[in-house]
């Protein structure tokens, strides 16, 4: 079992790059650098990391084809590469919608545009020209694993027919082993082997209120970027959806940590001190998953929290699987 | 009292290590941690690599930093460590 951290680049170079020197130190295998258009530029911040840390593997995303062409995702890959060989890992997603309509963008057919991102990058990293003979000019130092980032079902059989890996997106917990099972099912149709992941909006603190208050900001992005189906499996409001789009449109925080009810989040997250995160993991249905991403706040303090979850996940590390891509 | 004179005090405790984490999370948790120059946030990563986060220059860094973005929540540290601001 791969255990990963996911970091937000809210914070300065200098901040992520402790948080991820601790979390090489205490054994996390890689980190995955968020990409949020209004934090420090993910790209960026790996760059940093990948030459300051020794060991770590470093993940770009989650990118999306809307506001990052293909071809610069490959090309981004392949010159991280020359930082570091054989830590670089990419994850292309749909992106979030509230975030793109921000932005100017329309989310077109989302599974298509996300499929032929993952293609693209993979030929152009391989070497190949694509059609009409666009081709990079250089090669990658090594290979670098494309990640799918999925929610909903098209998009998370796209991962197993398309991915090196997959991201299951942490709003998806309650139906994570549905999520496993769709895209295990459509990997074996095209003959694949993917590694999957779930990624876990993480909380943890000895006050459990003060980790639910944490976390309830991460929650309202991804609801206000999820789809307004998405939402309803999820038995939300539609008005709650648009209020939460509005406010976290506007950055307005300390309202989101009211409006977020305490129910929402607690399903949508792994909030709590130590011991309710370490019950909480072993609920998870770790013998389908290859990997856990721990993501979010981590807690309100994230320094000793890290280390904390780290080792609340020492039984489920033990368990072991199957090699990274 | 200035921020060296603090730091001689805190360094000869037994746990200048834990106090020395202390600041360093009350820097990084602050809503004003882009008031930290890149350079200084630099020798702050580079001490918590190399384990020296409570040699003296280090601690004097993260009293300045615990100043300029929180301080409030320094002063109640340093009032609880038994030290008058």
């Amino acid at each position: 079992m791969r255990v990963s951290l996911e970091i937000a680049p809210r914070l300065p170079l200098w901040a992520l790059r402790i948080l991820s020197y601790l979390a090489e130190k205490v054994g996390f295998e890689s980190v995955w650098l968020s990409e949020h258009y209004f934090n420090r530029s993910s790209i960026v911040a790996a760059t940093y990391l990948l030459s300051h840390l020794r060991r770590l593997s470093v993940g770009v995303g989650v990118l999306n084809p809307y506001a990052t062409h293909p071809v610069l995702m490959a090309q981004v890959a392949a010159s991280l590469t020359e930082v570091s060989p054989s830590r670089v890992m990419l994850c292309v997603g749909a992106g979030d919608v509230s975030a793109l309509e921000a932005l100017g963008y329309f989310r077109r057919d989302p599974v298509r545009a996300v499929g032929n991102c993952v293609r693209t990058i993979r030929e152009l990293l391989s070497g190949k020209a694509l059609n009409g003979g666009l081709r990079l000019d250089f090669r990658a130092a090594s290979g670098v694993p494309v990640y799918v980032a999925a929610q909903g079902p098209k998009m998370l059989e796209l991962a197993g027919e398309v991915g090196d890996g997959v991201l299951i997106n942490s709003a998806n917990m309650p139906y994570l082993r549905e999520s496993v099972s769709l895209v295990r099912s459509s990997a074996a149709r095209t003959g694949r082997s993917v590694f999957v992941e779930a990624e876990l909006l993480v909380s943890v603190h000895k006050d459990v209120k003060k980790a639910l208050k944490t976390v309830k900001p991460y929650v309202a992005v991804i609801l206000a970027g999820s789809s307004v189906g998405f939402a309803r499996k999820l038995g939300l409001d539609e008005e709650l959806l648009s209020r939460l789009r509005q406010l976290v449109r506007a950055g307005r925080w300390l309202e989101v940590q009211e409006a977020v009810p305490d129910d929402v989040a607690s399903a949508l997250s792994v909030s709590g001190d130590p011991r309710d995160f370490a019950a909480a993991v072993e609920e998870l249905p770790i013998e389908v998953l290859d990997g856990l991403v721990l993501g979010g706040p981590i807690g309100p303090n994230p320094r000793p929290a890290i280390v904390e979850v780290h080792r609340a996940l020492a039984s489920v590390i033990a368990r072991g699987a199957r090699s990274a891509p | 009292m200035s921020s060296r004179e603090l730091a001689r005090i805190f360094v000869s405790r037994a746990d200048a290590q834990r106090v020395a984490e202390r600041l360093l999370d009350i820097v990084m948790t602050s809503y004003n941690v882009s008031l930290v120059t890149p350079a200084e946030g630099e020798g702050l990563a580079a001490a918590f690599e190399s384990n020296k986060l409570s040699e003296l220059e280090v601690l004097e860094l993260l009293l300045e930093l615990a100043y300029r973005t929180e301080p409030e929540k320094l002063r109640s540290l340093i009032e609880e460590l038994g030290q008058q601001t």
